[in-house]
Order: structure tokens, then sequence, then C-alpha cells
């Protein structure tokens, strides 16, 4: 069979002995990730790589939940990708945060949307653009704050999602700022009753202290 | 919603894998991952450029891979058609009739055979753009057809 002119007999082949795991991981991260855009995406994922930086890889395949599988949009794991490569930087350059956004195929309409909603400078606090983020995928303010404890928590995922409560009041008083509708008393009760439970759980605030509550505080 | 066919490869995945593997064994990079960053890279630059993408390029040869072993030769033919028009290779007139000889010869519904169609598709796509940007070295073309011709092409993708 006819074969292309810079192949030598096979004994003369040399496999680098790292390869075969490079590409092993490259195929296992594209099979978890599923990415929109397969060429962007592993431009990112060796540019990363080459650079040490957090990869654009979820942590586990995400099912497309009813939505339309052709459209790109923001998914808690996708989130969840961008958090871990930025959240330790505190202040986020928005450049590097559309990067990030490009890299993972993200329409930049919906970074424009999501930064829209707060009147941010070059620089974006990691905190408030991840409520925002989760302000995207959840209907209500609580199921907002409830993705945002999914992504901080360091519970194993499907736990009870346990956050500080410094973090949550945070979230929490970050997102009805932005939504502007909701009495201010009504904030600090609600918070002040979050803190009850916390402080009966070493300070930690559980997916279940504020769930119940939904139907009346939405 | 588990069953195996949502754990699958993305589409046009396999091409980009193969494309990268090869050029890794060919050009022997002392970095890899640093190779590998500049390689898709430049394929991205390439894309934004001429909106040749080799995605959507592996993702229909994937289709027609995937498609009941009636419509087989249909399917080659179509190939043999899109490899002549993307080289426009005369020279490569008789190695082409030797090729399908050969395919008359490959159990057609073998996923193993489909597996090595692939590669070979992928390399001869790597073999025409190297020759363009090269310009012909018609020396060592012949050399390789004598190496097709011996067994070794079977070694080759069996070792791959």
């Amino acid at each position: 069979m006819p074969l292309p002119e810079t192949m030598f007999c096979a004994e003369q082949i040399r496999i680098p002995p790292e390869l075969p795991n490079i590409l092993k991981e490259f195929t296992k991260a594209a099979i978890r990730t599923q990415p929109h855009d397969v060429l962007q995406w592993s431009a990112a994922y060796f540019s990363a790589l080459s650079k040490g930086e957090t990869l654009p890889v979820k942590e586990r395949l995400e099912m497309p939940l009813a939505i339309e599988k052709t459209d790109a949009v923001l998914t808690l794991g996708l989130l969840k990708v961008l958090h871990k490569q930025l959240s330790p930087k505190g202040m986020v350059n928005v450049a590097e945060l559309k990067e990030k956004w490009k890299h993972l195929c993200l329409p930049e309409e919906q970074l424009e949307a999501i930064l829209q909603l707060d009147n941010f400078g070059e620089e974006v606090e990691w905190m408030k653009f991840l409520a925002l983020g989760c302000s995207v995928l959840g209907k209500s303010l609580l199921s907002s704050v409830k993705h945002a404890c999914e992504i901080l928590t360091k519970d194993p995922e499907g736990g009870a999602a346990r956050i500080p409560f410094k973090t949550f009041s945070f979230l929490y008083l970050y997102l009805a700022s932005i939504d502007g509708e909701i009495p201010k008393e009504e904030v600090e009760a609600f918070l002040h009753r979050i803190k009850e439970e916390a402080d009966k759980q070493s300070g930690m605030v559980m997916l279940r202290n504020f769930l119940s509550q939904a139907s009346t505080l939405l | 919603m588990f069953s195996s066919t949502t754990l699958r490869l993305p589409p046009g995945f396999r091409n980009l894998l193969e494309e990268l593997a090869m050029e890794v064994l060919r050009m022997q990079p002392p970095d890899i991952v640093g190779f590998a960053a500049q390689h898709f890279q430049t394929l991205l630059e390439q894309r934004e450029a001429t909106s040749a993408d080799p995605v959507a390029w592996g993702a229909r040869l994937e289709e027609l891979q995937s498609q009941p072993s009636s419509q087989e030769p249909e399917k080659d033919k179509d190939k043999e058609k899109g490899k002549e028009e993307a080289g426009g290779a005369a020279p490569t007139e008789g190695a082409c009739t030797k090729l399908d000889e050969d395919i008359l010869d490959i159990p057609l519904d073998d996923p193993d055979a489909n597996a090595a169609a692939a590669k070979i598709q992928a390399s001869f796509r790597g073999h025409m753009t190297r020759k363009k940007i090269k310009g012909g070295e018609i020396d060592r073309k012949t050399k390789d057809a004598e190496c097709a011709n011996s067994t070794r092409g079977g070694d080759l993708r069996n070792g791959d």
C-alpha cells in the first residue's frame, strides 16, 4: 500500500517514551470535557499544559441537560473549570477571562452579558464573577447560591456541599444587591437564620440549610 | 443516558489525535507538549485564515466510516475522489491502482481495517501537505513505493 514519503521501516520509528501517555491523557480529557470546538480546545489544552497552568478539563463527563447539544453555553461543569483556573488569582483580568472563556468554546456574547450585570473595570473579583455565572445557571437567587456552593465546596459531589458562612453571606449579599428587589430586612433576617444553623455546624452552611426555605424566599 | 453512546470522542477528535501523533513521530521534538501546543495553534491560525477545518474534515470521515457496510464501495470511491481532488495527484496514479487492488482484499466491515484506512488517509493528507511545502522530492517517493510493496506496510500499521 502506498505510504507517505517519510514512512520508514517500523523498526526505525522511535516512539518517545512519554508520547503514549500524553496522547492518552489528552484523549481522556477530550472525552470528559466534550469540547464544542475540538481544535480550539486542543490548542488551549496543550498551551495550558506547556505553561503549567490548570487544564481546561472537566472533572467528569457532564450530561447535556435538556439543552440543545449544538449550542455552546455555560454549564456548571464549565464554570467549575474556570473556577479552578482563575480563582487562585483572586482578581482576574478581563482579557484573561475572555481568553479562558474562548478556550472552553463558550460564546463571547454570553460573557459580555454576564459582565454587564455589574460595573467591572479591567479587573474582576473572581468570587463576584462566579456568583454572576451561577446566576445565569440558576433560575432564582437561592438556586444560584446552590450552584456556587456546589462549585466552592470541598465535599464530595452529591454531598452536603458545605461552604463557610462567610463565603455564603458574601455570595448571598452580592447577588441580592445585584437583584435589588429583595427588601433589606428580609435579606438580613435570612442571613441571621442561616448563621444560627451554621454556628451549630462549625461555621459551615449546607445546601439543606437554605434550600428548604426556597419556597418562601426567592 | 448511561449508554456507551454518551461516552465517545468528540467528532473530529480522532483525526486531530492521529495527525498529532504522526507529526510527533516525524519531527521527534524534544518537548512534545510544547510542540503539540504549537501544532494546534498553527492549525487554529490556518483555520481562521483559510477556513480549512481539520475537525470538520475528520468528523465527515468518521461519519462515512460509521455507515453500514452495504454502502462501503461507494464510500471508498468517494474517498478516492476526495483524495485526488485534495492533492491533484497525478504522479500517484500507479499507486492508486495498487490501492484499489488492495481494497478488494480488505474485509470492509472489519473495524481494524477501517481504523487502518483512517490512519492511511491521515498520513496521506500529511504527505500531501508536506509535499506542497517542500516541493516534490521524487527520489524519496520512489523509495517509498518499494517499501510499500513489501509487507512492511502491514507491520507499520500494527506497530503504530
